[in-house]
């Protein structure tokens, strides 16, 4: 009896000093992250202009019904999808190919290692100022892609390629992060269960379908959340291209979710309309989430 | 962990929390304005919001010297910079919300209405400050529903800038400056080649449309007359200029804004003001250019927007009376002599005009013009009003398949910004 009353005090003092551990970065997470978010909720409800700070007052669910009824914010929901439709599987694809390609043996693997993670290191902003000035009217990158019929045109100022730009410097960029999470996952399968397979006859396709995607499943299922999750919030790229100018621009090509909140909350004064707005963002990236889970967590 | 290395784990953890806690706070001086305790006794410190250029930002810091031996009640102007105007405005609400807002801010009028509208600065008591001196040009402009919302402290008319090389190169003469916008078109024909496009006029943001379409009798009368036939005709104008391939957007050949463009002779003509003075001096220094007037549709009936820096003070200052004889100070001569020197801007103080001109002969055709200079009349939605008509546009600019007209572009912006019923 004595004895377990000994375990008892002394798995009671673990709790409590993990606990204690763990009180610091609580409370700094309620006052950062669950006060801003519960605030954000609260103002959701209220015309709250900073500006016309004279006519602030409740107007219940007025701003998520006009939101829904504003032309705007579709044109907006649908760049965010776009984006993350293109991104999440072609960056997850090229990532892991990546990853493959520098888990292999061979002379000078480091300098592809760093060639391929230095994209995501360099500042959004200047990776966009570089593909801005890559792509514009005459330089060799389009007219490269005139031989495949587009046009010859500077992308950032097109209505049509705006967002593939975007797309396209987002991918470059985030590829080289999520590389090194596959390799990680890479590097835990055992060399003997390679081995096996190879004494067993599979050849490299197969080696990599039956035994090395099904070990990497819980890195890609990693990989698409956290690639869903920040496709929906890009921003850097588009406000460097707006520069000084109209965010969104040009001709709303480059709206999406962020911008319209961005827009809303801080550059019309909106506060009570742009929460809503990054409310209902909130909870896009939490079904997309959700949804994820349901379906590719299954195995993992 | 013994029940004493808890307690001091616990008492450690509640001290890091308070500290944290207590230095989010406002740990304003009792002696700031917004402070609450100042008194009529003790002098209080002024924050002032300003954005620029680190020339700008030692301008300013000169300007804001020695105001305590002026001005008793102040005992110091702190001068609060910013990296842009969009960073001001944009963390101006979170500042407001934690009381570290400055007292003044130092904008152009080209967006002010949409805050004067909705209350954001106060209207200056002209019986306390002395606005004799300033030019009547930049009172009026700043001055809403008779009341007076920005001390002036530059004047400066708007105008249409010319790369003298490239236009004697192309056998221009000083006869063939621009009077009308017939003749802006005849020289971009002639300037435009390979290499470089005739004129740049910006369709990332408003600003230059609004030069064309008040030049051509129009403008946006604060949202009651975007869809006016003056407009339309002005706008027709630019649409045409580019689909000719006579005119560009300073993005549409990989450059941040027209000043870089015209330093860097991608183009021939461009609009703005004497903020080019800075930009030639730095990035084109050898480069002949000189600043006309806005040329017009009619020359008989002129018009053209007037760019002004005010000192404007928030309704969130609790210091006006303090706040108001600090913007007198830092508009006074001296001050805008500096600011002149410093950064190039048109003193608001007609009797500095000469001494400017001859300083800086470029913008000597400027003179004058002032007189029939007018406000940018954007609707009191400002930002709104520019997004959404900086996005109809570009639709038909940027996209060579689109075939828009002026009209539909205009009309579908005053559906939205139109007058309010």
């Amino acid at each position: 009896m004595k004895k377990l009353n000994a375990f008892s005090k002394n798995k009671y003092s673990q709790w409590a000093t993990a606990y204690l551990f763990l009180l610091p970065a609580f409370v700094l997470w309620l006052i950062w992250f669950c006060m801003p978010v519960l605030q954000s909720f609260g103002l959701s409800f209220f015309k709250y202009n900073y500006v016309m700070s004279n006519d602030n007052h409740f107007v219940g669910f007025e701003n998520y019904v006009n939101i829904f009824k504003d032309k705007e914010f579709l044109n907006a929901f649908v760049h965010s999808i776009t984006i993350v439709v293109f991104a999440v599987p072609i960056q997850t694809f090229l990532s892991l190919m990546m990853a493959l390609l520098i888990n292999m043996k061979f002379r000078g693997r480091g300098v592809f290692r760093t060639i391929f993670y230095s994209p995501y290191v360099i500042s959004p902003i200047a990776v966009a100022t570089v593909f801005m000035y890559l792509f514009t009217e005459d330089q060799p990158i389009v007219k490269f892609f005139t031989l495949f019929g587009l046009e010859n045109t500077s992308w950032a100022v097109s209505v049509r390629y705006a967002l593939p730009l975007v797309i396209m410097m987002y991918i470059w960029q985030q590829c080289g992060f999520y590389m090194i999470m596959f390799l990680s996952g890479l590097q835990t399968i055992s060399p003997e269960i390679m081995e096996a397979a190879e004494i067993d006859g599979a050849n490299k396709i197969q080696t990599f379908w039956h035994v090395t995607f099904p070990v990497l499943r819980p890195t890609t299922f990693l990989v698409i959340t956290y690639g869903v999750i920040t496709s929906f919030q890009v921003f850097d790229q588009i406000s460097a291209i707006a520069g000084q100018g109209i965010l969104g621009a040009p001709g709303n090509a480059l709206s999406t979710l962020v911008t319209y909140f961005y827009l809303n909350a801080f550059k019309y004064g909106e506060i009570g309309y742009g929460s809503a707005a990054a409310v209902i963002l909130f909870i896009l990236i939490f079904l997309a989430t959700l949804l994820q889970k349901k379906f590719l967590d299954k195995d993992v | 962990m013994n029940k004493k290395s808890i307690v001091a784990l616990l008492t450690a953890s509640l001290c890091a929390l308070t500290l944290t806690v207590t230095g989010c706070g406002d740990s304003k001086d009792d002696n700031t304005s917004g402070g609450g305790n100042a008194s009529a006794e003790s002098p209080v410190t002024i924050k002032w919001g300003v954005w620029g250029s680190s020339q700008d930002i030692e301008t300013f810091n000169k300007m804001a010297d020695g105001v305590n031996e002026v001005v008793p009640e102040v005992k110091n102007i702190e001068v609060m910079h910013y990296a842009s105007t969009d960073d001001f405005w944009s963390g101006l609400p979170s500042q407001v919300a934690a009381g570290t807002a400055p007292d003044m801010a130092l904008p152009t009028n080209e967006n002010a209405y949409e805050f004067i509208n909705g209350g954001l600065f106060i209207p200056l008591d002209t019986d306390a400050i002395d606005v004799s001196k300033i030019d009547e040009n930049a009172i009026r402009i700043w001055t809403v529903d008779d009341k007076l919302y920005g001390f002036p402290i530059d004047a400066q008319p708007t105008c249409f800038l010319i790369n003298l090389d490239m236009w004697e190169a192309a056998g221009l003469t000083e006869a063939d400056y621009p009077k009308t916008w017939d003749d802006v078109r005849a020289a971009a024909e002639k300037l435009t080649t390979d290499d470089v496009t005739g004129i740049c006029i910006n369709m990332e943001s408003t600003f230059h449309i609004t030069q064309v379409v008040q030049s051509f009798g129009g403008g946006w009368g604060e949202g009651k007359t975007i869809d006016s036939a003056e407009n339309a005709e002005g706008l027709q104008w630019v649409i045409d200029m580019f689909k000719d391939g006579l005119a560009v957007s300073s993005k549409q050949i990989g450059d941040d804004w027209e000043g870089t463009s015209f330093a860097q002779n991608h183009v021939a003509m461009t609009m703005g003001g004497t903020w080019f003075r800075g930009q030639m001096q730095t990035a084109a220094p050898d480069t002949n250019y000189i600043a006309l007037p806005i040329p017009q549709k009619d020359p008989a009936n002129p018009a053209s927007a007037l760019h002004s820096d005010a000192i404007v003070i928030f309704k969130s200052c609790e210091n006006v009376a303090a706040a108001s004889k600090a913007a007198e100070y830092l508009a006074r001569e001296d001050c805008q002599q500096i600011r002149a020197e410093g950064t190039g801007n048109i003193p608001s103080i007609p009797e500095l005009y000469e001494k400017y001109y001859e300083d800086n002969p470029q913008f000597a055709s400027l003179k004058g013009t002032e007189s029939y200079s007018i406000p940018f009349g954007y609707p009191a939605k400002t930002s709104q009003f520019q997004t959404a008509f900086v996005n109809e546009a570009t639709k038909v600019l940027y996209d060579s398949s689109n075939n828009g007209t002026a009209e539909e572009i205009l009309a579908a912006v005053a559906e939205t910004y139109g007058p309010v019923e």
